[in-house]
């Protein structure tokens, strides 16, 4: 028996990094997920690897008839839903005085309205059909601890930090089966991180950067993250809900 | 399944409540369980569910606030099977008292078991642990008591605090080591545990009220725990330290 075993999970963001292998990680676990990202290729790829337990569906975690319809999607593909992980994000460094107005704008439109409409759209179908339900939403740790180079990626993360808590009370007020916690991932060995080591004029140099930022010296990889996915997505964590899970490498505790 | 396989590990106060469901859990994972206490007769039953679930161990006498006895029980594991995987701190006091009545010797009472014993316990694991390739992992089991105030429990809240912020200093130490040590804290909200029963006895008026006093309205229990320190203590959290996770039914974020 899988820790998921026979649970649908839908995964914003899907086709790579944090959002990738945990795609990969719930299928070994048993469970059949919806990989919903903007990268169709890739998207369409990685469901045709991981076969039946797999398929794709098009999101642009921005738009709310794209959620509409990915939604629909899932109850058409498996009548039922238990897990939501709002993994898609984006991060572009800018400080108070260099960040422009439309940057602020475009960071919380992809890193915060897209958890508030997964949500928002996510619980439809998951407070109709699941028994025992979970929402994992993908913070960072520059939304509990900020990073003025950040700024407007740290407020995107910490509204995604307040947003899981309040989502997790409703659901309790309500009555819902279904908790909601947030990951907190320190820097990350992801395509998005990969990005900024490519354009790095020292790539070593930058990696070292990264890593020395953390305790444990090194950066973390998206299979430890789905790791922490994986447990607060499964029926151990049963009696935990609102929580934020910094996975870090000792970033968030110095 | 195997997710501890061939670790060896220490539970502290494993003769009863979240200890003993922990040892169990454990045991599941093929983890090699070193129970320690005072109560002999109860952790042979302990042991006795250890071997139901398949897994193997021993039972040492412990005092936990005793340095001395401490490296006697790192002596007698290291000499009986060669290394320390994971230390759970998990034994622990508690009691409600309004702070007029508290005696300077019922607040130290508490701190030696909860803070002290959690101190000698870490600095004496995370040596022998430093020697495997693989490192170790030390959970301490706090309480969500330790992040907020509760009515006539300043012992057991600032007890619990110092605990959960010794871990997050003392797994900067972890950290830095060539083969890592990572320190975390599980910090449980209500749960109905030996340790509540027999402090506000075992009726089904108490029981509902441990159900009711959180959001997720449902009685945790000593596994809910357990599935949380299984997690800290595997190699699946390989890249968290310095975490206080909160099990709690939501509580703490409400």
């Amino acid at each position: 028996m899988g820790r998921l075993q026979d649970k649908i999970g839908l995964i914003s963001g899907g086709a790579s990094g944090i959002g990738e292998a945990s795609a990969r990680r719930f299928v070994t676990e048993g469970a059949r997920v919806v990989i919903a990202d903007i990268n169709a290729d890739k998207g369409r790829a990685l469901a045709l690897e991981l076969g039946a337990a797999a398929n794709f569906v098009h999101l642009d975690v921005t738009a709310e008839d794209s959620w509409r319809a990915a939604i629909a999607e899932v109850r058409r593909l498996h009548g039922r839903l238990d897990i939501l992980v709002n993994s898609a994000g984006i991060s572009v460094p800018a400080d108070i005085e260099t960040a422009e107005l439309a940057h602020w704008h475009h960071t919380h439109k992809i890193n915060a309205d897209s958890v508030f409409l997964g949500c928002k759209h996510g619980l439809t179908l998951l407070k109709e059909t699941t028994r025992a339900g979970a929402i994992v939403n993908l913070a960072s740790t520059l939304g509990l601890r900020p990073q003025p180079g950040f700024i407007a990626y740290d407020s995107s993360k910490a509204s995604v930090w307040a947003l899981t808590r309040a989502v997790a009370l409703h659901c309790c007020e309500k009555g819902y089966p279904i908790r909601v916690n947030s990951v907190h991932p320190g820097a990350t060995l992801t395509p998005m991180m990969q990005g900024y080591l490519d354009a790095a004029p020292d790539r070593d140099a930058m990696l070292t950067m990264f890593a020395s930022n953390h305790p444990m010296n090194r950066v973390g990889t998206p299979q430890e993250l789905a790791n922490a996915v994986l447990f607060l997505a499964s029926d151990e964590a049963s009696y935990i809900t609102g929580v934020a899970l910094p996975v870090d490498g000792g970033y968030c505790a110095k | 399944m195997q997710r501890l396989a061939g670790k060896v590990s220490i539970i502290t106060g494993g003769t009863a409540g979240i200890g003993r469901a922990t040892a169990v859990r454990f045991a599941e994972e093929a983890a090699i369980v070193v129970i320690t206490g005072r109560n002999r007769a109860e952790a042979e039953k302990t042991l006795e569910l250890v071997q139901r679930a398949g897994g193997s161990g021993c039972f040492l006498e412990q005092d936990v606030t005793a340095e001395a006895g401490w490296i006697d029980v790192m002596h007698a594991v290291v000499n009986r099977y060669g290394r320390l995987d994971v230390l759970v701190n998990n034994a622990g006091a508690f009691f409600v008292k309004p702070l007029a009545d508290t005696s300077l010797e019922d607040f130290k009472g508490l701190w030696r078991i909860n803070v002290e014993a959690v101190f000698l316990g870490t600095k004496h694991a995370m040596p022998l642990m430093a020697r495997n390739e693989s490192g170790g992992s030390i959970v301490t089991v706090a309480s969500l008591a330790g992040l907020v105030g509760l009515d006539q429990c300043s012992a057991y809240c600032s007890s619990k605090a110092a605990a959960i912020e010794f871990s997050r200093a003392a797994a900067a130490e972890g950290a830095a080591l060539a083969h890592p040590v990572r320190v975390n804290a599980v910090a449980p909200g209500p749960v109905w545990t030996d340790m509540i029963a027999r402090q506000y006895g075992d009726t089904a008026e108490m029981r509902n009220y441990f159900s009711e006093d959180q959001p997720l309205k449902i009685l945790g229990l000593p596994a809910d725990v357990a599935n949380g320190v299984l997690y800290l203590a595997s190699d699946e959290s390989r890249y968290v330290t310095g975490v206080a996770l909160t099990i709690d039914g939501g509580r703490g974020a409400d």
